[in-house]
């Protein structure tokens, strides 16, 4: 696994985007698949940025990644306080659908062959296959 | 400011005017997350609260998939070109 550590802020969020994909077009990949891979990380490093880290410059995000042919795997972990994924409302239920926020979750979980919070919740693992 | 929260400024500020209808051609769009569907859905309230509309045009199938995904399609009304979509009535 390669390891990145990146700063607390959106645009410093976006280099290890940048990388992975580059990685993945090498690779590649299909035009859904790294579309998949490109919107899970740009969910899951702005909740990291936003919601895990709250905005605090001082904190840091921690990104580890491997790309092969076959499959591309992800792990995210902030240093916040992390969060209990069973209670995060669903986007699409009639009383949250006109709702701005939520869906960042909802949309990894659609695009991507695995996702999962690890206690305390503020580390993701993100597995996407290339077929 | 990123371009997500640029996108959501804007539709909200346009979304304030004292206008009937707020028509957002998606056919150059080709990709979205949740913060720019965030702003959509806030572009939409605003509308709706000012009874005039939103109308969404021509999505590329990635962006349109999303917005099925999300049931977005559901409640955001889309039509295929801005012609139509000056014409049309929810």
């Amino acid at each position: 696994m390669k390891e990145l550590v990146v700063k607390n802020d959106l645009v410093s969020a976006k280099r290890p985007e940048e990388l992975i994909l580059a990685e993945v077009e090498e690779c590649g990949y299909c035009e859904s698949a790294a579309f998949a891979i490109k919107l899970a990380l740009e969910e899951a490093m702005t909740n990291a940025v936003r919601h895990g880290n709250g905005n605090d410059p001082n904190k840091r995000i921690f990104v580890r990644y491997h790309v092969t042919a076959d499959r591309t795997e992800i792990e995210i972990r902030d240093e916040g306080n992390g969060f209990q994924v069973e209670t995060v409302p669903d986007p699409t239920e009639p009383e949250n659908i006109d709702r701005p926020n939520g869906r960042g979750i909802m949309l990894m979980r659609a695009y991507l062959d695995e996702v999962d919070y690890q206690p305390p919740g503020n580390r993701v693992r993100l597995v996407k296959l290339n077929r | 400011m990123d371009v997500a929260a640029q996108f959501t400024q804007c539709l909200e500020a346009l979304a304030s005017e004292p206008i009937d209808r707020l028509v957002v051609d998606l056919s150059g769009l080709d990709f979205i997350e949740s913060c720019g569907l965030g702003g959509l859905v806030s572009a939409f309230v605003r509308c709706r609260r000012r009874n005039s509309q939103l109308r969404l045009v021509a999505p590329r199938p990635p962006i349109y998939d999303i917005l099925r995904l999300t049931r977005l399609s559901e409640i955001l009304p889309i039509s295929d070109c801005v012609d139509s979509a000056l014409r049309e009535s929810d």
